[in-house]
């Protein structure tokens, strides 16, 4: 199959703009989180689109959809800057976006939505079409950059994101105690009672540990763990302060249990008590593992085989509990059933706007 | 490429057919069409825009909306959303052919549930409300708008509201989880969902700041947040203008970040303290009034960084608030700022202009030049940690041509925002304010596909047309500034 890599949003603009009537496209970037490419269609790999103007007075930062995140973030530290997301897999900017990716700071700082503040977007037909921009605040126009989060490049292809970055803490640190799934409603209310602020917090079934991370100055840290152990102790559970040194580390871990190197993830979103509550029921089951993201009502449900009968099930009982699902980190083509789990209540409405900005089905 | 809308509407006919059907679908009660009454709801924030609606429909319940909604469609007739009507841009200025909406009585905080940090509201419900209904968790809502005693939730969410606190948390976007919304349509969709983040496209992000033109919001889901533990708030006074603009800059290079930003200038500042006697300084030119939030050790180690780097900048004096009447005070007196103005002339406009913050120095001395070429007394104040700017741009409106002036002024103040890469609006929404300045800021290609969305969204164009997009027909026949007969004044004679 061709596949093209242009160099700048223009070429890309004339290359669609050209194409024939019924040429389909599929837009690709690292490859991270990329769905099955329907044969027939063309490949636009936005590789190419390799730029970074960094603001860093202004706190933001214009990046090609083709740089990777692990770039950015490097290229961000140099100037005591980071992208407040910590997705468990690395790809290009423009696949963070496409994809809705985050990881366990979706607690503080939320997810990409949250984070971009502007976006350049090719549609179908080559309109060049941009909305927001090097500022955070701004409320001119429709806000077509949140339009294109997750939206897979169903909608258009994304050219270049304006994001909002932050300044890296001074200090990082967590606390880490085996709590099981019934547990984990009793640690939210902690935080909220004694009022820490957490930025993030991340259970994996696989050790039963949950993770909690505090920023800011080393007092502050130190306070917050220190707090948040002695409640935890109350409860009866046998908590541990964790280092900066050490939170790599246990990162590194809690990535392969939710991103695997084959299988299938299964992504459930549901209000937090409600997802918790269905936590307690489902148990154990052999070849899935559970990550959670506790207080942001998300669940990472993941199966490194093929078999996916067990996932079926549980995105089932999830639906019937009110969760949405959602199939991520797509290694293997997956069967029919599981593709039907993932039932938007707004899909007729999407259709609808895609059927705006590409009335003719172009972008696969 | 023509834009815009091209179907019929419904006419007085539609609109005689539709008071009948609400009278007896809804109420008697829900259906205002005495014209004294209906004049109450000829504008809103935004004085100098008036008409008055064709029919007020007031519905009880949300099923009472949905239902009278669905009629309006099924008619043909266009409908403008309104809450509280403190927006600034005449959002909800209503069509004289068309019903004003009004969401007032939707006030039912429907569920509240800590353990997920959230509130289920219908869009009547008041900003400041919500927090207090939720303050014994030890939660609240984060966006706080100037207007939040009276601004309902669902206003906040069609203009994307931000207010002094969103600087480190984030605008009513990042707090609105999901919203189910009454297409123009006719139809209900949950757009978002109850957890940090639900599958597919984020049209809850789209829907958000939509200014009522892609459908009305029915029930929201609204993030709270943890109360912090502490707060700690300073007024730093400066010798000008412009170094305050540059303490902004140091702070944010300096990685601290702030819950809130705010600068004034000496006018604004005379202005507030007329108002509520806070006891802020008035030999300064500018004070930035800084709130840092967070754990007791947070707050003190960020308050002396604050303090080094406002000095560093050349801060003459610092006020640190050390009681919450103390703290109460400094926000009392920036949150009457635009009440305030009344105090310094008999009439302003206020604007609404985003910069990017390094160019806060700069474009505060472009202001300042604005003022003194058109004669006029600009007030700054605003979120400065955002670069969202609030001139307040007075004028005496009994001296001929001075309104005029007044005008051109706000537009280049907006000029020069767009000229440093920034934007028309921060906070208070397109509207029909600034529809006509969109093609300054935005290409036709933006624009058009912003029409492709939003006729894939509402193809009858019903929602609050001639908002947010400019068309040729709109912004050709733009009528003139409002202005007041004296015998209208007087009570003896009507427009209308």
């Amino acid at each position: 199959m061709s596949e093209v890599s242009p160099r700048s949003i223009e070429e890309a603009a004339t290359w669609l703009a050209e194409l024939g009537p019924d040429e389909r496209v599929r837009i690709v970037g690292a490859g991270t989180n990329q769905r099955g490419c329907p044969p027939a269609a063309r490949i636009l790999s936005t590789r190419g689109f390799d730029w970074v103007d960094l603001r860093a007075g202004d706190l933001t930062v214009a990046v090609g959809a083709g740089v990777l995140l692990s770039e950015l973030q490097s290229l961000l530290a140099t100037a005591g800057l980071r992208l407040a997301i910590d997705p468990v897999a690395d790809g290009t900017i423009g696949g963070v976006v496409a994809t809705g990716s985050h990881g366990a700071l979706v607690w503080r700082y939320g997810t990409i939505r949250d984070l971009v503040i502007g976006a350049t977007l090719v549609l179908a037909d080559g309109t060049v079409a941009h909305s927001g921009g090097h500022v955070i605040k701004n409320v001119a126009g429709y806000d077509l950059a949140k339009l294109v989060c997750g939206a897979y490049g169903r909608l258009a292809l994304i050219a270049e994101v304006v994001l909002r970055v932050h300044a890296l803490p001074a200090c990082e640190g967590g606390v880490v105690a085996v709590v099981a799934p019934r547990e984990l409603t009793g640690v939210l209310e902690h935080l909220r009672r004694a009022r820490l602020e957490a930025v993030a917090m991340d259970w994996v079934s696989t050790s039963g540990e949950l993770l909690v991370v505090f920023e800011g100055t080393s007092e502050g840290v130190a306070s917050q763990a220190r707090r948040l152990c002695e409640l935890l102790a109350s409860d009866g559970l046998h908590p541990r302060r964790v280092e900066a040194a050490a939170l790599a580390q246990l990162r590194a871990e809690r990535a392969d249990v939710r991103a695997p190197a084959t299988g299938v993830v299964l992504r459930v979103a549901n209000r937090a008590s409600r997802l918790l509550t269905w936590l307690t029921t489902i148990g154990r089951r052999d070849g899935v593992s559970v990550g959670v993201y506790p207080g942001a009502g998300l669940a990472d449900l993941v199966a490194a085989g093929r078999d996916v009968e067990t996932l079926l099930e549980l995105g089932r009982s999830a639906q019937a509990a009110g969760g949405q699902c959602q199939l991520r980190l797509l290694r293997d083509e997956v069967t029919c059933e599981l593709r039907e789990l993932e039932q938007s209540p707004a899909r007729w409405l999407l259709e609808r706007v895609a059927a705006g900005l590409d009335p003719g089905g172009r972008f696969v | 490429m023509a834009e815009g809308y091209t179907g019929a509407v419904g006419g007085e006919q539609a609109l005689r057919t539709f008071a009948a059907f609400a009278r007896r679908a809804c109420g008697p009660e829900t259906v205002i069409d005495d014209l004294l009454e209906r004049q109450a709801y000829s504008c809103d924030g935004l004085t100098a825009h008036r008409a008055v609606p064709g029919l007020v429909f007031v519905p009880r319940t949300s099923d009472e909306l949905i239902t009278g909604v669905r009629e309006l469609i099924r008619l043909g007739v266009p409908f403008v959303a309104r809450g509280a009507g403190t927006g600034l841009s005449g959002g909800a200025l209503p069509e004289t052919d068309g019903v004003v909406v009004v969401l007032a009585r939707l006030t039912r905080i429907l569920e509240v549930d800590p353990i997920s940090q959230l509130a289920i509201v219908e869009p009547g419900v008041v900003n400041a409300t919500l927090s207090a209904a939720v303050r014994d968790h030890g939660l609240y809502f984060v966006p706080d708008p100037s207007s939040q005693v009276a601004c309902t939730i669902g206003g906040n969410v069609a203009e994307n509201s931000g207010g002094a606190h969103c600087f480190k948390y984030g605008f009513t976007t990042n707090h609105i989880l999901g919203v189910e919304v009454l297409t123009p349509t006719g139809d209900l969709v949950m757009l978002g969902g109850e957890s940090m983040d639900v599958p597919g496209p984020d049209l809850r992000g789209v829907f958000i700041g939509s200014e009522g033109t892609l459908g009305i919001a029915v029930r929201i889901v609204c993030r709270l947040m943890t109360l912090p533990l502490a707060h700690r708030t300073m007024v730093a006074y400066f010798a000008d203008v412009v170094a305050a603009g540059d303490a902004v800059t140091h702070l944010i290079r300096a990685g601290i970040v702030p819950a809130a930003i705010e600068m004034m200038d000496r006018g604004a500042m005379a202005a507030c303290e007329a108002a509520t006697g806070a006891g802020l300084s008035l030999a300064w030119e500018a004070a930035l009034l800084v709130e840092l939030d967070g754990t007791t050790e947070e707050v003190q180690a960020g308050l002396d960084q604050v303090r080094a780097c406002v000095s560093a900048a050349g801060a003459g004096e610092v006020w640190v608030a050390s009681t919450e009447a103390e703290r109460d005070r400094m926000w009392r007196a920036r949150k009457a700022a635009f009440a305030a103005a009344g105090r310094v002339a008999p009439a302003y406009i206020v604007q609404d202009g985003v910069i990017p913050r390094t160019a806060l120095a700069r474009v505060l001395e472009s202001i300042r030049s604005i003022g003194r070429e058109a004669g006029l007394t600009i007030l700054n104040v605003f979120h400065a940690g955002d670069g969202n700017l609030h001139p307040l741009v007075t004028y005496d409106p009994n001296e001929p041509g001075a309104y005029e002036r007044a005008e051109r002024a706000a537009s280049d103040i907006v000029r020069v925002c767009l000229s440093e890469g920034g934007s028309l609006t921060g906070e208070h929404g397109v509207g029909i304010d600034k529809v006509c300045m969109m093609p300054e800021q935005f290409t036709s290609d933006d624009l058009a596909t912003f029409w492709r969305l939003r006729r894939a969204v509402d193809p009858a164009g019903l929602a609050n047309p001639g908002k947010l997009l400019p068309t040729p027909r709109l912004c050709g026949e733009r009528p003139g500034r409002y202005v007041t007969h004296p015998l209208e004044s007087l009570g003896v004679a009507s427009r209308w």
